[in-house]
């Protein structure tokens, strides 16, 4: 089972320089932090599965979609109770504010999803080199992606093999559930460290070093269509902030 | 040129040395075959030749190494799937000579041309978690081949490739590396005429370093627990291309005992397993894993499943165990079938601490009391050769006890059917043998056998039917000698004949499957 979210597909969005998509990517950040009112959030917030449907992406979606529901539903319900509102038809005017502050946490981990369904390990961590970055802050990121992609193979892993002894441990109701999975941590934490382990050997015979010179030329070049691209973002990017002030 | 003098080695002061006063020389371009079984020091020696030990890995070493390089070194570990450390075969592919500092226009067509060579072309745009595990050990051998190293050390390298592309790579290394070192660390002596060179490793310490006529040294070979290949076995000093005259001018065929083992196939009728029109693909795929598979498998069957590396043996097998769970009722067991399955990897499989607890772990979940826990446990650890270890973790035996390890923690639990996949990776022969010798006296138990497996000699002594796989689909389903009774099949499904039914053939035109066999049939004048 892959826990990654990207997939080598052949759209537009796939094909755009790491550099593009790193620039869109912190410019629905900034987007989803100027924006100050609701409309301005949903309207962002259909952008973003706009693209999500054009970069043929809402597989990575579907995914995680129960983890964004139980955070979306869990952050409105926390501002709706701690608004800080005095009078009595205060009522609409929290459920707005919390509405609001959900779908900017919401905008923001989506956007981060959809660049990272479009947007391999390599590509990012390249892209931020190319942008001036050392190869050590680099690296790091993309061993931290796949640090916690080791993680998530080891519980799927363990789950399986559960499963594969006889015992399910996804079925049953929540107690359940947490009593399966509770002496199953442990194992986890030590089969990821041992993993981690394993990789950092794993690079190191496949000649890593932080200090490595990487001669990326001719792996990336910015074509028309990315400037284009980024120009039309950047312009309907302002355009959706400064109507929304 | 490499040379080690008088090396010893061991993890920690409190354990016993691996590696025991080693001492040899490696010339540049050599093609060397080091074996040994399980336990004999073989990836210590891999790890110390290449330079990872004592730079990367620590441990007590005394002794002399000269130019043991990790800089000029590429080395391919017997765990092969942690050496992948990118998300898509490419980036796999170009990864390393990147970090040599190798700019990555030129690494590309350098990568794409080893690619074609190696017959992985149709790989190279895929991601890593979409390969099978043969198609990994392929791509992790080439993403190292591919910085162009001056030495080049491979443990265990074989051990998940189907029989045509275990040959295809030892010809690909043979052509493509005629001017490199190369050094491969194996427990099997079956492509000895590959190498140059055979050293056998015995405990720790060197005990034959010479040329090819190791074949003819059984002695040593045995003493080391090892096996010779087969015909060499069977047929002492003779040379396989002139072994089937040998065996004309000196046995005697028996037709009548020939035509009773011909006709001993007999299909069993009670069916505990039905597929019916089972097609599947794996979420996210395009393509069908499994497409239009029918077949039924009867109590008591010993089923062997071969077929080419990513043609979804695997993928079936998790599926009958509901491993992989499927919306369509198309997978039919019998009521109360309790199914265990034993994984290709088994650190796939392995989480507990302590081997005690994870062999004993499926007892636990089954509730059964601490006594019934404690002795059934202690048994199979016996059997397996494992009870010295049942404190350890682990994680830390070597892959071949690893192996044990996973087969005994479903095995204790006397599943109705067994299904085992490639149970026979990794472990020396003495080892094999008893797992198979387990295996089989399950199934005389009563047992059902599900077995992958691209080892053609254990396919040819264990089980009676076979199940061919090619592309998702099932090639044949029957009697096994039928199945390696037809070439076309056979080619398809990228398996091939061993040489001794190659040679039983070569003779008289009668299909032997092993050595059993052949000693029933043939009689010396």
């Amino acid at each position: 089972m892959s826990t990654f979210f990207y997939k080598n597909k052949n759209t537009f969005f796939h094909g755009l320089d790491p550099r593009i998509k790193i620039i869109c990517l912190l410019l629905f950040f900034l987007d989803a932090i100027i924006i100050k009112n609701i409309t301005g959030m949903l309207i962002l917030f259909l952008v973003i599965l706009i693209l999500f449907i054009f970069s043929d992406s809402l597989y990575s979606l579907k995914k995680i979609l129960f983890l964004f529901l139980l955070v979306g539903v869990i952050t409105f319900i926390l501002w709706v109770i701690f608004y800080n509102g005095k009078e009595v038809g205060d009522i609409y005017k929290k459920m707005n504010y919390a509405g609001f502050l959900t779908l900017r946490l919401l905008n923001m981990l989506l956007a981060g999803l959809l660049f990272l369904s479009i947007t391999s390990f390599e590509d990012f961590s390249y892209g931020l080199m190319l942008f001036g970055l050392p190869y050590s802050v680099a690296f790091t990121v993309l061993l931290s992606f796949k640090l916690v992609d080791s993680f998530m193979k080891s519980a799927f892993l363990i789950v399986e093999a559960q499963r594969a002894r006889g015992n399910d441990i996804t079925k049953g109701n929540i107690l359940k559930r947490i009593k399966s999975y509770t002496p199953l941590v442990i194992p986890l934490i030590l089969n990821g460290i041992k993993k981690a382990q394993n990789l950092v050997l794993a690079l190191e015979t496949r000649g890593f070093s932080p200090k490595n010179k990487i001669n990326l030329d001719g792996k990336y070049k910015i074509k028309i269509i990315d400037i284009i691209f980024l120009i039309l973002f950047i312009l309907s990017s302002f355009t959706i902030s400064f109507i929304n002030l | 040129m490499i040379e080690l003098k008088n090396i010893s080695f061991k993890y920690k002061t409190s354990l016993p040395y691996v590696l025991k006063d080693i001492s040899f020389k490696i010339n540049s371009k050599e093609k060397i075959l080091i074996a040994g079984k399980n336990g004999a020091g073989k990836t210590t020696l891999s790890k110390i030749i290449s330079g990872v030990i004592p730079i990367l890995e620590k441990g007590i070493l005394e002794g002399e190494l000269i130019n043991c390089d990790l800089s000029k070194t590429g080395i391919l570990f017997q765990d092969f799937e942690a050496q992948l450390v990118t998300t898509s075969v490419k980036e796999e592919l170009i990864f390393f000579p990147l970090n040599k500092g190798i700019a990555y226009k030129d690494i590309l067509p350098y990568a794409e041309n080893l690619a074609e060579k190696f017959k992985i072309k149709d790989l190279f745009e895929r991601d890593i978690t979409e390969l099978s595990g043969g198609e990994k050990q392929k791509v992790a051998l080439l993403a190292l081949l591919s910085a162009n190293p001056e030495i080049i050390i491979l443990d265990e390298p074989f051990t998940d490739l189907d029989p045509v592309s275990r040959e295809s790579t030892l010809d690909f290394l043979k052509n493509e590396l005629y001017n490199k070192t190369l050094i491969v660390f194996d427990q099997l002596l079956n492509y000895y005429e590959y190498f140059d060179r055979i050293i056998i490793l015995n405990e720790g310490k060197i005990d034959y370093d010479g040329n090819k006529e190791i074949i003819y040294k059984n002695e040593i070979v045995e003493r080391a627990g090892l096996e010779l290949p087969l015909v060499s076995k069977i047929f002492p000093g003779i040379e396989t291309e002139k072994a089937d005259l040998f065996i004309m001018n000196n046995f005697i065929f028996n037709e009548k005992k020939y035509l009773e083992l011909k006709n001993s196939f007999t299909e069993k009728n009670n069916p505990i397993i039905k597929v019916k029109n089972l097609n599947y693909k794996y979420p996210e795929s395009k393509n069908y894993a499994l497409k239009n598979i029918n077949f039924e498998i009867n109590e008591k069957d010993f089923v062997v499943i071969a077929g080419a590396n990513g043609s979804g043996k695997t993928t079936l097998m998790k599926i009958i165990a509901g491993i992989i769970p499927i919306k369509e009722k198309t997978v039919e067991l019998k009521k109360g079938l309790n199914i265990g399955y034993v994984y290709q990897n088994p650190d796939n499989q392995i989480f507990a601490e302590t081997v005690f607890e994870e062999v004993s772990f499926i007892l636990k979940m089954a509730k059964c009391s601490q006594d019934v826990i404690k002795q059934k446990t202690e048994n199979i650890l016996k059997v397996m050769g494992l009870f010295e270890k049942k404190d350890e973790d682990p994680f830390l035996l070597p892959k071949g006890d690893r192996q044990k390890v996973a087969c005994a923690s479903i095995l204790v639990a006397e599943p109705d059917v067994v299904i085992l996949d490639e149970p026979t990776t990794g472990l020396d022969y003495p080892s094999l043998k008893n797992l198979m010798n387990i295996i089989e006296n399950l199934n005389k138990a009563g047992s059902t056998i599900l077995m992958i497996t691209h080892d053609m000699e254990v396919a040819a002594d264990y089980g009676d039917k076979m199940l061919l796989m090619s592309e998702g689909e099932i090639l044949f389903y029957g009697n096994k000698r039928d199945a390696f009774s037809n070439e076309e099949i056979l080619k398809k499904a990228k398996i091939r004949t061993t040489k001794l039914m190659d040679i039983t053939v070569a003779a008289n035109g009668r299909l032997l499957l092993n050595e059993k066999e052949f000693l029933l049939c043939w009689s010396k004048k």
